[in-house]
């Protein structure tokens, strides 16, 4: 059974999916409970594979390994494109957040009135697919998840949304699928470069991750060969290819100037696929980077390192400055996402294991934060129908659970001691401080970010929550305290939260010798 | 003199398939010569024409490939031929397959026109001599003006006579190049001429010349830029059942002559190709992002999709020919469907526009689904076939450029590719409208029937099929 593990956190919810498609007109209301006891199941199995998982063990474990596809390519060889999931200690943060997040989106997504069926169809695809992404170990296997992903998020953007929904779905799609092509590129290139064993005495061209990681695979005197001189435009391909995937994973994670797309995508969005979006799909972009980009091109990341710092403290200072502008709950929680997401690329760019713990800690730390963050706006629009700040006064003495929600989840974002959000960012942040490639800068820069947080987080806080009570007139008869569904949500999310902000080694347990067998990999 | 009789005849036995489509037409020629014109008729025409192309494909699918040609050398049955008139023969059934499922009521000349397509479509792919691939060519193209003519509305004959004009000027380009090719030679035999050339010194110029010319013929059947001036209006004019077909069948022929062609001229056409591909992605693509009406939107996106065909064909490698072999045969499937998909779509609204599309899936969501596969199959994304064909296309590209090709391939590689993000604009115009946007005021009160949805799912599953084990196809081409 357990051999299966990691397949049946695929398979499961591509099946629920089908079925809750098949479900006649009457059966139709049960297809969210459907949806809730399969992402349950889901979070139980990424619970047990993070529990069994063995830390001091390198390399992958609960390794699956099929043949799938073995294209003949005549005379250069064949490709073999094989079915190969497994977990390290990278991807399995991101499977535990997969499994949390999810299961806040399916429960969040019980208020959707409108063709359940359908919505919760795609939510179980993109749940589906969202898993794929981090356990596949096959280049192309990744990549099918990565695409896919995008067309159940173009129609749960795009049906359900709010009123700019088509425009919004369209930008998203767009954006994403220009920075799949890029990874495209990436993938062609790197697969016709790498040998696998040969069958028959015939050339193997593999995507497997273990053999493209391995510097000695790739083909001597061919354009990826490490020792590869060859141009094009005066760069050389090797470095050009590691600036597409820069950008194609810079787009998804988002990465100022690449961002736009994320603020509509948000703003539309319904509440519990905003939380999708911000909680994991995000971080699909970062862990992509770190997996092919940081670890296929070392020398290249090395080289830009200090553009990816750059990039990652362009995005916090850029997202702060915007969210302190935001009157939108929810834009301003958005352009904070693109803030907090900066810190990911400042501790990856460290190239050190406090850094790259830190990035890893950050994405599972903003996972849980932004889902509370998002849930909190979606509270109040449910409720209202309105997310502008300057409309609410006082909500404190009127809503005191959700104040409490509110409180652990802003203090959380801004970094208070206590709370995951402080750890994720002081280790990207000693990372950026401590490593050799970056300037001391950079960190001392991010460092302000964690300041216009406070501003923008705590001038909402302020505004929204405390003084003298008073709403826009129109709204005021709506402005009930959590309901029993909403309570338990927030609340174990902000267990979460904090459970994560005073025993991080719970999760650094897992993730810090992963990181070192990364950085020796990669030759550090 | 009795040894050619013997060849001849020897020759003749191996075309079997062919005999069978000329034996259909005759047959048709017959009825309805004799018959009387009404829709009984052209039912028993419909099912001897669809029986002929199932047998014609069932003598094709055993012939086996011989080296030597046949003839007089004028024609070669080799592999690649097999495959591609195997090709054919299925698109031309289930085009007639579309027609009658969508209730068409065509008169019997239809027929003969579609077999006649098949017909010389057939001999254009065998064709390894400058008069049988001249003959063919022609042919395939007086049936295609009649079929986009034949029913003499005002518009038809526009589109029509614009075929014709722009096809009769793409014949004269490409005799003259012929010619030069004949001059420089002094053979008409591809086989000939391609030991001519490689003996002869030759000018490169002249002969660069001549082949730019001469693939002016096979481009403009696959509307690739720049001769693809009337497709637009020929996709939107024709009855969509036979757009479906001149969307395929043609653009087969096209692609297998043009690599046929490039492997008798033996000068570097990297240039010329890339020009030509990078033309016609840029044009197809850009024009397609501004149409409202579906049907031209197909229009500018066949034009785009003949550039991805060809980019197999760079560097001029058995991976590469294969690769756009695989993307022809994909394309069928998805174009096929697209075009049946949007007659469906037809049915309902009285409309090609995007805007008369809005909120249809949500009275058809199983519809919509299966349509929206085609879309994402053009596009080019996975899980689909549409990707996998993309995807073995540029690895074509990549392979000549690692192995010391032109820096141009990787302008080819990047911008293709970029090119199929912009493409998800206007493909997504349809699921758009469909799934989206609000269903109109009038309720949309027919259901689609049943034969209509199970030849698109199958469609669909073809589409998707190849995608996981695209093996299927791949191992079938020579």
């Amino acid at each position: 059974m357990t051999e299966y593990l990691l397949s049946l956190l695929i398979f499961l919810p591509l099946l629920a999916g089908v079925i809750v498609l098949l479900l006649p007109k009457n059966l139709e209301p049960y297809s969210k409970h459907l949806a809730i006891v399969v992402s349950t199941f889901t979070l139980i199995i990424s619970l047990y594979v993070f529990k069994s998982f063995d830390p001091a063990l390198a390399g992958y474990q609960f390794l699956e390994e099929k043949p799938w596809i073995n294209l003949d390519l005549g005379n250069f060889g064949i490709f073999s494109i094989k079915y190969i999931l497994g977990v390290d200690g990278i991807s399995l943060p991101m499977v535990l957040l997969a499994g949390i997040v999810l299961l806040a989106g399916a429960i969040s997504s019980t208020s959707i009135k409108r063709r359940p069926k359908a919505f919760y169809a795609f939510f179980l695809l993109l749940s589906s697919s969202i898993y794929g992404c981090f356990i596949s170990l096959d280049f192309f296997l990744f990549f099918l998840f990565f695409e896919f992903m995008l067309l159940p998020m173009y129609f749960l953007i795009g049906i359900w949304g709010g009123d700019r929904r088509e425009y919004a779905a369209m930008k998203f799609i767009i954006y994403t699928l220009v920075g799949s092509v890029f990874i495209l590129v990436v993938m062609l290139a790197m697969g016709l470069s790498v040998n696998a064993p040969a069958i028959d005495g015939r050339t193997v061209f593999t995507f497997d991750f273990r053999l493209l990681g391995n510097a000695s695979n790739y083909i001597s005197g061919s354009v990826l060969d490490q020792s590869s001189s060859i141009s094009w435009l005066r760069w050389p391909v090797r470095t050009i290819l590691f600036i597409l995937l820069l950008i194609g994973f810079g787009i998804k994670l988002p990465i100022v100037p690449f961002h736009t797309w994320l603020p509509d995508a948000h703003v539309e969005a319904p509440t519990s696929i905003s939380v999708v979006l911000a909680g994991i799909l995000l971080k699909v972009g970062g862990y992509g980077f770190i997996r092919i980009g940081m670890g296929f091109f070392p020398q290249e990341a090395i080289d830009f390192a200090p553009w990816i710092a750059g990039l990652g403290v362009l995005s916090i200072i850029y997202g702060a400055f915007n969210a302190i502008a935001q009157d939108d709950l929810k834009k301003l929680i958005a352009y904070s996402s693109v803030s907090h997401m900066g810190f990911v690329f400042l501790g990856f760019a460290a190239f050190n294991s406090e850094g790259i713990n830190g990035g890893i800690y950050q994405m599972f730390s903003h996972g849980i934060l932004s889902s509370m963050l998002f849930l909190v706006v979606g509270v109040i629009y449910d409720r209202t129908h309105n997310r502008l700040i300057h409309n609410y006064r006082g909500l404190a003495g009127k809503m005191p659970l959700y104040t409490g929600a509110v409180i652990i989840a802003f203090f959380g974002s801004l970094g208070l001691p206590g709370i995951s959000g402080f750890i994720g960012e002081f280790f990207s942040l000693l990372g950026g401080f401590s490593s050799p490639y970056l300037s001391k800068w950079f960190p001392s820069i991010a460092v302000l970010g964690i300041i216009l947080s406070a501003v923008y987080l705590l001038w909402a806080l302020q505004r929204m929550f405390f003084g003298k009570f008073w709403v826009n007139r129109d709204l005021k008869d709506q402005m009930d305290d959590l309901t029993l569904r909403e309570s338990i949500l927030l609340y174990s999310l902000g267990f979460l939260a904090i459970l994560f902000g005073v025993w991080p080694a719970l999760l650094f347990d897992v993730t810090n010798n992963g990181v070192d067998v990364f950085l020796k990999t990669i030759g550090l | 003199m009795l040894e050619q009789l013997s060849h001849i005849l020897t020759s003749t036995s191996k075309l079997n398939g062919e005999i069978a489509l000329f034996g259909g037409i005759l047959v048709l020629i017959f009825i309805i010569s004799f018959g009387q014109r009404n829709s009984k008729y052209n039912t028993v025409l419909w099912s001897v024409s669809l029986l002929t192309a199932v047998l014609s494909f069932a003598l094709i699918y055993q012939s086996d490939a011989i080296d030597q040609p046949l003839f007089n050398s004028l024609v070669l049955l080799d592999s690649l031929s097999i495959f591609a008139k195997k090709l054919v023969l299925i698109a031309t059934a289930l085009i007639l397959i579309h027609i009658k499922v969508m209730k068409y009521d065509l008169e019997g000349e239809y027929y003969i026109m579609i077999l006649g397509i098949a017909f010389s479509l057939c001999f254009l792919l065998m064709a390894s001599h400058l008069l049988s691939m001249f003959v063919a060519l022609e042919s395939v193209s007086l049936c295609s003006y009649m079929l986009v003519a034949f029913n003499k509305k005002a518009r038809n004959l526009e589109a029509g006579i614009k075929y014709l004009i722009f096809g009769a000027t793409a014949t004269a380009i490409m005799l003259y190049g012929s010619s030069i090719l004949f001059g420089l030679s002094g053979n008409l035999s591809f086989e000939g001429i391609k030991e001519a050339l490689a003996s002869g010194s030759n000018s490169g110029l002249l002969l660069q010349i001549a082949l730019i010319m001469v693939l002016s013929g096979p481009l403009f059947k696959l509307a690739a830029a720049p001769f693809h001036i009337w497709a637009p209006d020929v996709y939107e004019a024709t009855p969509t059942p036979l757009i479906s077909y001149l969307a395929i069948a043609p653009k087969i022929g096209g692609l297998f002559l043009i690599y046929r062609l490039l492997g008798i001229v033996a000068v570097d056409h990297t240039f010329v190709l890339a020009g030509v591909i990078l033309l016609s992605i840029l044009i197809g693509n850009f024009s397609a992002l501004a149409q409202t009406n579906a049907k031209r939107m197909m229009g500018y996106s066949g034009i785009a999709q003949s550039g991805f065909i060809l980019v197999g064909l760079l560097g001029l490698e058995i991976t590469g020919i294969r690769a756009s072999a695989f993307y022809m045969s994909v394309y069928v499937f998805m174009t096929a469907g697209a075009f049946l998909m949007l007659d469906i779509i037809e049915e309902h609204t009285s409309s090609y526009e995007f805007k008369d599309m809005a909120g249809l899936s949500q009275k058809f969501v199983y519809f919509g689904i299966v349509g929206l596969i085609f879309m994402v199959g053009l596009t080019g994304l996975p899980p689909t076939s549409g990707f996998t064909a993309k995807f073995l296309v540029f690895t074509n590209v990549w392979e000549q450029y690692a192995n010391g090709g032109h820096k141009i391939l990787l302008w080819v590689l990047l911008f293709g590719l970029i090119n199929t993000a912009i493409s998800i604009y206007y493909y997504f115009k349809i699921p758009y409208f469909m799934f989206l946007k609000p269903p109109a005021e009038k309720a949309f009160d027919r259901q689609v029937s049943v034969p209509q949805i199970v030849l698109l799912t199958l469609l669909a599953v073809g589409v998707i099929a190849l995608f996981f084990a695209p093996q299927w196809i791949q191992n079938s081409i020579f």
